[in-house]
């Protein structure tokens, strides 16, 4: 195969037989030697001081090893940035929700650390709670950062022209208010690690990770230890979605409890433990005002957002800024105030979701199309007068260098049928739709970046090691097609070595969807260096200058005379001779702004591409139960090129399945204060396979000038596209708008009964 | 509480095994047998990537005691290869992109695969329904119905 | 999660059974699917000292049929049950039933005893022992206080079984036995509503059949569900009805049960007051349905919100009526 000819076709993914007959392994799957097994003591409040906690007894149970409290933590706090270091990973002087971490005991056997924990007394101080952020904010609410007045944990105020003007210039205003309820990844895989720490001082840890890089940093700061030590190793994860990408007190836990005991520990979560103590989605309350012009452009836009964080930062400043992000990457805005507020409450911590803030983004769709419908424009038509198209650049700065958003428009309501089915099928039947814009990637410094070496052996075979992480959506796969397709090689004859902290260069990680766009960029930089190392020893042997030679399948040949050749083996061998042993290198750093920063500077070029997507849903309504079915879904997305088409599908799918699906009509949490009533499997409603619509995906090329082959990615827009496009299908089916997700069925007949009392 | 010995056969091997009366089918399947390619997500019979073939039919190991399947016939993921040569479900799944993160790919896989033997010609729907049992957060479950539709043409 | 320790008694027979739980009475406890009971057992709801397996109790593995009735051993699974011919045939109601409990590996896991001996459920109840210890022990619980209404003076918790509605409505009776002894009572008659005790079964006594009688001349019946997703979910609120047309197009019987509105199954006797003797018309099945409604006293225990569940109840109920009056 030529160049360009492996990409593009639907391969099966060089992860998925290992899936498939069980040799796949994930972290609860390992067992090491004298490994001991911990579990965390939790806590049942809400907020309150810790007075003591005498573990004595537990100590002197036969069986117990180690165990942990916050003393042997030494205060040192975590968090992403500087300024975000408010959680001590296992706290010694007050824990702040329910389910918070206290203590951890680790014994030979699961059973022996449960007895332990429960003859461990600890004694509270209760404190009153806060569990509302709009009651969080007001004056003489329950601190819970001494640090923090009014618990607003982190505001990020973004004003770009003369909003208050526009407004007053404008042809329509419109504002409206949009909510949501907590809801979650809810990954398949419960949330575990393994620890092994040795007489070195070496610490080994798996855990499903997006990124092993930054894991081992933090552990690195919080340990003080230095990086070569902390070893993250190599591990597959089930699903990730956002939810994998902080440090978590479990591993920081876990770590404490091998280097007490001087034994490997492996700790697994219950549903339950993963559902309250690792993180969470936010839930918004999102006031929108938006100024348009007759024929519908954007003049004036304002958008208040609060966002209910939890009890420590996390991902905090990210997360407040996303709404905006998505924002100005999806329309042309030109006057625009953001006021974005993360506020802390006694509740989980609340992290970054593939589903973010389907408040805001739904929110965001429906007063679209409540002002086309004013305007009497339609939702598709408003939506392309607004979209941003390649080359502009977007209200903060970040210019776009690829866009397929009109192009996706146009083909999901061609497709769908768009223009024979909105507001012409039968009453209870409607159809809608979503658009927007993502990042790809985002501003992380040293971490933004990736690298990627490959090696050739004396048989012609290589190894490709690049810090590509995988969590389900097929990275992995992506840099050894690419790498293969740079070579001329199957694919099976590229071995991968991938997301090992200690041995494979640092990449950004799973994160921001940035793996196809940074991390492929890096393995084709890598393939195209060996390549060309590989045709200059070649041209000696061939009698031939490099540009005249080809590489493919194993044989490096003259392009004129194909029968002149040698094969790569050979090439290889000569080069060890020749002490110039074959390494490709190859990185990639993402041209952004590296001066833009999520509080401080929300200016200039934020991520090095972005995507773009629209889909069309449509829904049948029982209008006697408000129970909401989603028959269809049209899905196009501009990935910039698809390397693996079948893997894009896929993602797209995904996103309809928990955005589409879950997130619009089904999932959240139900609470009374702290306490999550429903953390369990059961009772948490992720979407089955008889809750699914059929799905067309709409692949869309803009083939972007940076990306590898001009790929971007494919997982997010999907999720961010469906709550705004079910959203307006219900008011198509009913006439009716729910502002409030998810949209479950007593929402939905609630606004019947409030439109039409006689029903 | 005493400990017994009990005879599992599990991919068609006989396997003695010590356990107590209160280890469910899959703590014994990961921890004594090193069977780990049976998940578990959930341990309360929600979630179905516990998934195992009980003479021919899916059940949730983590709601079956490991005393109580003697001399059944216990099917892991381990054992639908013959070999080299995977099963016709396992070989779909991988075509048709029907795996992402692949946790819950065991459970989907053998609950497939009892289906096939039980009906070889479902319907889309019926495919649907025999796995709405087993949650996938990855895929939107359609490449795993293309993929069991499609096993069902090539068996 | 792990299971707390127990011994695990086999018995071959149902004497041998009935021997286990009169020597352990309320120490033992049966499994037969142990879909219910393990994940009780592994939130350290229960803890027995015994579980008295009835697997290997062959004698409770049956349908047959009797008189024009049904009987269903105990042990039969759900499954089994839905794929019996002479079920779908003549009691199809209740292959509809079985059909949309959980989904299809936990009916073929699950028992017709186990399902109808199903515990009353309730969001404070079905949690892990870290979870409840949180907030102290309720009526359910062996404590003096109700969470979901605070200062309620009663257990809520509510009872979320699909099939007992659609039996209840076809009016089945339970054979029980004990040591010794044998007993037949209507299958409402089960449920206590106590949340304590919500079973009116003694601790050595096993639910051994279900019968079912004859059908009734031109008899069908119909079971709506209400649930958030296709599969796998309790109802939130579930009708059964089951109607009898005589020849010259009156109703002659009418059997109308709910389910996951109360603390058990409940009746609506005044449906069937309205119904028989009469024509059916919209209105008439629309003032049944208005019945169930007063009748039903959903709690905001199992999700979804109470005064959404209690309007379904007209839904469901209008549907089955109608569903079932139209089959004949």
């Amino acid at each position: 195969m030529a160049e360009g000819e492996l990409v593009g076709q639907r391969v099966v993914r060089i992860d998925s037989r290992a899936k498939a007959t069980g040799e796949a392994r994930y972290t609860a799957d390992l067992t090491l030697p004298r490994m001991l097994h911990a579990k965390v003591l939790r806590s049942p409040h809400a907020h309150a001081r810790i007075l003591n906690i005498d573990t004595s007894k537990a100590e002197r149970l036969p069986g117990v090893k180690a165990v942990v409290t916050g003393k042997d933590a030494a205060g040192v706090k975590w968090g992403v940035f500087r300024y975000t270091r408010d959680q001590e990973l296992l706290p010694a002087e007050k824990v702040r929700y329910v389910g918070e971490d206290v203590a951890a005991v680790a014994a030979l056997d699961e059973e022996t650390a449960l007895e332990a924990l429960s003859l461990i007394d600890v004694e509270y101080d209760v404190l009153p709670a806060v569990f509302d952020p709009l009651e969080a904010m007001q004056e003489g609410a329950p601190q819970i950062h001494d640090h923090v007045e009014n618990n607003v944990n982190i505001h990020v105020p973004i004003e770009v022209g003369d909003v208050d003007r526009a407004f007053q210039e404008a042809y329509l205003v419109r504002e409206d208010r949009f909510s949501d309820t907590e809801y979650t990844y809810c990954q398949t895989e419960p949330y575990a690690v393994l620890v092994n720490y040795d007489s070195n001082g070496n610490l080994e840890i798996w855990t499903p990770n997006a990124s092993p890089h930054t894991k081992a940093k933090a552990l690195s700061n919080l340990l003080k230890m230095p990086l070569a030590k902390v070893k993250v190793r190599k591990i597959s994860t089930g699903g990730a979605f956002g939810g994998r990408s902080d440090i978590f007190p479990g591993e920081f836990i876990a770590a404490l409890l091998a280097i007490k005991a001087g034994r490997p520990v492996k700790m697994v979560y219950t549903r339950e433990e993963s559902f309250t103590s690792v993180r969470q989605a936010h839930s918004m309350v999102v006031d929108l005002k938006t100024g348009v012009t007759e024929d519908g452009r954007f003049l004036a836009n304002e958008m208040k957002v609060v966002l209910d964080g939890g009890a420590y930062s996390s991902t905090g400043p990210i997360a407040v800024s996303v709404p905006f992000l998505v924002w100005e990457e999806t329309y042309r805005l030109h006057n625009v105030r953001f006021n974005g507020y993360r506020v802390f409450t006694n509740k989980p911590v609340r992290g970054m979701y593939r589903c973010h803030g389907r408040s805001f983004m739904g929110g965001l769709g429906m007063q679209l199309d409540m002002i086309a419908e004013e305007l009497s424009i339609d939702p598709a038509e408003i939506r392309l007068r607004n979209a941003l198209r390649t080359g502009e650049t977007q209200v903060t700065g970040s210019r776009i260098i690829s866009c397929g958003l009109t192009e996706a428009i146009e083909k999901a309501t061609e497709t769908s049928g768009w223009k024979e089915k909105r507001g012409k099928l039968p009453y209870s039947r409607g159809i809608g739709m979503g658009a927007s814009g993502m990042m790809v990637g985002f501003p992380m410094g040293i971490r933004g970046g990736s690298a990627a070496l490959l090696k050739f052996n004396e048989d012609g075979g290589c190894t490709l090691i690049s810090g590509v992480v995988d969590n389900g959506q097929g990275n992995e796969s992506m840099v050894v097609q690419i790498a293969a397709d740079v070579l001329g090689m199957k694919m099976e004859d590229i071995n991968l070595v991938s997301s090992d902290s200690e041995i494979t260069p640092l990449d950004q990680g799973a994160y921001s969807q940035a793996s196809t766009f940074v991390s492929g960029n890096a393995a084709r930089g890598a393939a195209v260096d060996a390549r060309e190392q590989i045709l200059n020893i070649a041209s000696d042997m061939l009698d031939a200058t490099p540009g005249e030679l080809d590489l493919k399948d194993g044989q490096v040949f003259v392009k004129h005379r194909p029968e002149w050749n040698v094969w790569l083996g050979k090439v290889i061998r000569k080069a060890l001779l020749d002490n110039t042993p074959v390494v490709g290198r190859g990185s990639y750093m993402p041209k952004v702004d590296l001066r833009r920063e999520w509080v401080s500077n929300p200016k200039g070029q934020h991520a090095g591409t972005f995507s773009f997507g629209a889909v069309v849903a449509e829904v049948e309504v029982d209008t006697e139960t408000g129970q909401v079915r989603v028959t269809n879904v049209t899905g196009a997305h501009d990935c910039g090129f698809a390397i693996n088409p079948m893997a894009v599908e896929g993602q797209l799918e995904g996103s309809v399945a928990s955005g589409g699906v879950g997130a619009s009509l089904l999932e959240e949490h139900s609470w009374d204060g702290g306490q999550m009533l429903n953390a369990t499997m059961l009772e948490y409603k992720v979407p089955l396979s008889v809750d699914m619509p059929q799905i067309t995906p709409i692949i869309v090329e803009t083939v972007d000038p940076e990306g590898p082959f001009g790929a971007k990615e494919a997982g997010l827009a999907g999720s961010m596209n469906m709550f705004q496009a079910v959203g307006n299908a219900i008011y198509d089916a009913l006439g009716v708008w729910i502002k409030e997700f998810p949209i479950t069925p007593d929402k939905v007949l609630q606004a019947l009964e409030e439109k039409d009392p006689e029903s | 509480m005493e400990r017994q010995l009990i005879q599992l056969k599990v991919n068609g091997e006989e396997r003695d095994v010590v356990v107590s009366p209160n280890e469910t089918l899959v703590e014994v399947l990961r921890d004594r047998l090193e069977l780990t390619g049976t998940k578990m997500g959930c341990g309360e019979g929600a979630c179905g990537t516990c998934t195992v073939l009980l003479d021919g039919k899916p059940v949730r190991s983590c709601l079956t005691l490991a005393v109580e399947v003697q001399g059944q016939e216990i099917v892991t993921i381990e054992g639908l290869a013959e070999g080299a040569e995977l099963h016709p479900v396992q070989e779909a799944f991988m075509e048709h992109g029907a795996i992402q993160c692949g946790f819950c790919s065991p459970g989907m896989i053998l609950t497939g695969k009892a289906l096939l033997d039980e009906n070889p010609h479902p319907t889309e729907e019926g495919v649907r329904r025999a796995i709405s049992g087993v949650v996938c957060r990855c895929t939107g479950y359609a490449k795993i119905v293309e993929a069991i539709m499609a096993a069902a043409d090539a068996l | 999660m792990r299971l707390p320790s127990f011994e695990h008694l086999e018995p071959r027979s149902l004497e041998e059974a009935l021997g286990f739980l009169a020597k352990h009475k309320e120490q033992a406890k049966i499994i037969a699917g142990g879909t219910e009971l393990l994940v009780c057992m592994k939130h350290g709801l229960l803890a027995p000292a015994y579980l008295v397996n009835l697997k290997a109790v062959r004698e409770l593995d049956f349908v047959s049929e009797d008189d024009g009735g049904l009987r269903i051993g105990a042990l039969t699974r759900l499954s089994t049950l839905s794929e019996t011919p002479a079920v779908r045939e003549r009691f199809p109601v209740v292959a509809q039933a079985a059909e949309m409990v959980a989904a299809p590996p936990l009916q073929a896991m699950g028992t017709v005893a186990g399902n109808l001996c199903l515990n009353t459920r309730c969001f404070y109840y079905n949690q892990s022992s870290f979870w409840r210890q949180a907030r102290g022990a309720c009526y359910k619980t062996g404590g003096d206080r109700c969470h979901v209404v605070k200062g309620g003076k009663r257990c809520l918790a509510t009872y979320q079984g699909d099939i007992a509605p659609a039996l209840i409505a076809l009016g089945a009776t339970l054979r029980m036995v004990s040591n010794g002894s044998e007993r037949e009572i209507p299958l409402a008659e089960l449920y206590t509503g106590k949340g304590r005790r919500p079973l009116a079964l003694e601790p050595d006594e096993i639910v051994a059949e279900v019968r079912v009688p004859a059908p009734f001349d031109g008899m069908a019946g119909d079971y709506q569900k209400l649930r958030l997703r296709g599969s796998m979910d309790f109802p939130l609120a579930g009708a059964a009805a089951v109607l009898s047309r005589n020849g010259s197009g009156v109703c002659s019987r009418a059997r109308v049960a709910l389910t996951a509105v109360g603390t058990g199954p409940l009746v609506v006797e005044e449906a069937t007051q309205l119904l028989e003797g009469q024509q059916v018309t919209e209105d008439l099945v629309a003032q049944a349905a208005e019945a169930a409604y007063e009748a039903a006293r959903p709690a905001s225990n199992v999700g979804s919100d109470a005064s959404y569940r209690r309007k379904m109840v007209r839904v469901l109920t209008r549907r089955a009526i109608l569903n079932a009056w139209r089959k004949e």
